[in-house]
């Protein structure tokens, strides 16, 4: 094997969780699931407009600005990307909540420190999928290996292009 | 291997069954684990195989303790395969979601077998049930019983003619056309062109949108005002995109029927006024106005159905409230070895209320065996 010069770290395959907002029905399964594990849901569902529902979550992003911006770095990346918050270190100053361009860190009830979701990291290590992908019973909530995870979201999107075009009627086709 | 066209054509087969598997979703009702592994060698029986049943019967079978589901239809799913629309909800990752219980964590699955003590009461899917067994005999050799048989009863409101045979339950109405659409009845339910949906709840809207989709001209009616209907507004209002007609402060005042078929429905309208501080509607004089309808179907009449009567309650020590059985906040009744979740509390519910006191409640009766167990050691 190639040896890696110091300092790099080879590039793993990372998972990744992604919504499909179009198979989302708003059941709310995914919430209760989290919140009668966790005590508390870090995936809620809204519906906003016409008949969408948006499940808020956790983006995990992969610049995220909770890391940079926490005074304490409590809030980390961790090795498997995911950003995970040490209550240990957290002083509750909510800098990260300013930060979120999603609104998520909140404080817990009882310690006072930022807590949000950390994609069941109790239940990956068992080697599970996250809860609230686990019990989705549509779909709409795709976990896994990243290349598998966008291929399957583009796989989605042609069988509605292919569906779209069966449907389609003759006299609009050329 | 030579590769003839029919090895190939199976080996084609094996693909597609392959990718199929790959890429359709099941929904895993085990959250905590993917197969057991501790044994406890304690047991609990589960009355209903629906979505709070199951994921009960995930959690608890991680937890350790042999689980036995019975449920009175022939397939595991409850609702979720039995009313909700598979365009909405995929049959099948229910299904394998069932499939995956029994085969990883060792849940044994009693179909067609219903759990009822004392004086049956009918309820939908009573024609599939081969088997009844009384809730006394589970509670006598489980150590613990979930309750979880949902709200499949349904009540009919007390103006005549509302027993004619095109007056059809919501719920009831789903039921049958998701047993038509797999094959396990012959004769489906025909609703005719012109449909009224008289109720403002979940199943109103549910069955408004199948009868829509079934090509009929669909009304919903209301009783009270829209605004302060358990429904979101947001769904009648994409219903309402589609061509259904919602007409809420109106009530059905008189039903005429020819030879036990009602054609005709004269609904009265209403006004919401303040009567003793409280919005009541009341009704306008001489507002009338008739439908002709090809069928009727009624929502919001589905009540709880918990598998034992008053009677029997009594005798189990088990408290009954005048619908259904009384739990505290974790799901326990007043009989220690006895718990209960799901739309058989609450009356019919959204999947994630159901998720929520499943899980909830299956954490209870893991509580209360390891207390058990401490106690016999």
């Amino acid at each position: 094997m190639e040896q890696q010069p110091p300092g790099v770290i080879a590039p793993q395959p990372r998972r990744i969780r992604v919504v499909d907002l179009s198979k989302c029905i708003g059941c709310g399964a995914c919430e209760a699931s989290c919140e009668a594990l966790y005590g508390m849901p870090f995936i809620k569902v809204y519906r906003v407009g016409a008949s969408i529902y948006i499940p808020i979550s956790c983006m995990h992003c992969q610049k995220a600005p909770c890391v940079a911006v926490c005074p304490t770095k409590a809030m980390h990346v961790g090795s498997d990307g995911f950003i995970y918050i040490d209550k240990a270190k957290c002083i509750g100053c909510l800098a990260c909540l300013e930060a979120c361009p999603f609104g998520i860190p909140e404080l817990e009830l009882k310690l006072r420190v930022v807590t949000k979701c950390d994609l069941c990291r109790d239940l990956r290590v068992k080697g599970l999928d996250p809860a609230c992908s686990a019990i989705c019973p549509t779909g709409a909530i795709v976990y896994g290996l990243e290349d598998r995870v966008f291929s399957e979201i583009k796989r989605r999107v042609a069988e509605s292009i292919a569906k779209a075009q069966k449907e389609t009627p003759y006299y609009l086709k050329k | 291997m030579l590769l003839t066209l029919n090895n190939f054509n199976t080996l084609l087969t094996d693909l597609k069954a392959w990718w199929r598997k790959l890429s359709t979703k099941v929904m895993h009702f085990a959250l905590t684990c993917s197969k057991r592994t501790s044994k406890t060698g304690l047991k609990v029986a589960v009355v209903g195989a629906g979505v709070c049943g199951l994921i009960a019967a995930g959690y608890i079978a991680c937890a350790g303790h042999e689980v036995d589901v019975y449920d009175k239809q022939p397939m595991p799913g409850g609702s979720l395969v039995f009313a909700v629309p598979p365009w909405r909800i995929p049959r099948e990752s229910v299904l394998e979601g069932a499939k995956e219980l029994e085969e990883r964590l060792g849940v044994k699955f009693f179909l067609k077998t219903k759990v009822f003590s004392g004086v049956n009461l009918s309820e939908e899917g009573d024609e599939f049930v081969e088997k009844v067994l009384p809730l006394e005999d589970l509670v006598g050799s489980y150590d613990a019983v979930l309750i979880a048989s949902g709200a499949w009863r349904t009540r009919r409101p007390e103006i005549p003619g509302l027993n004619s045979v095109n007056v059809y339950s919501a719920l009831s109405y789903l039921y049958y056309r998701r047993l038509q659409e797999m094959n396990l009845i012959n004769k489906g339910v025909s609703i005719g062109r012109r449909v009224v949906v008289y109720g403002g709840s979940i199943s109103a809207l549910a069955a408004a949108g199948q009868a829509l989709s079934d090509g009929a001209e669909v009304y919903v009616i209301y009783e009270d005002s829209f605004k302060r209907a358990s429904i979101d507004p947001v769904d009648l209002k994409k219903l309402e995109d589609e061509g259904v007609v919602a007409i809420d402060l109106a009530r059905i005042a008189e039903v005429s029927v020819i030879n036990s078929v009602v054609t005709e429905v004269k609904f009265q309208r209403l006004q919401l006024s303040s009567i003793n501080e409280g919005r009541v509607a009341i009704p306008i004089p001489n507002s009338y106005f008739t439908l002709s309808v090809d069928s009727l179907l009624l929502a919001g009449v589905e009540e709880p159905s918990p598998p034992l009567s008053s009677d029997v309650a009594s005798v189990m020590k088990i408290a009954v409230g005048p619908k259904t059985i009384l739990v505290d906040e974790w799901g326990r009744t007043t009989n220690k070895k006895v718990f209960a979740a799901g739309s058989v509390i609450t009356g019919l519910t959204t999947i994630g209320d159901a998720v929520r006191q499943g899980v909830r409640t299956a954490r209870e009766i893991d509580r209360w065996l390891k207390a058990l167990t401490i106690k016999l050691k």
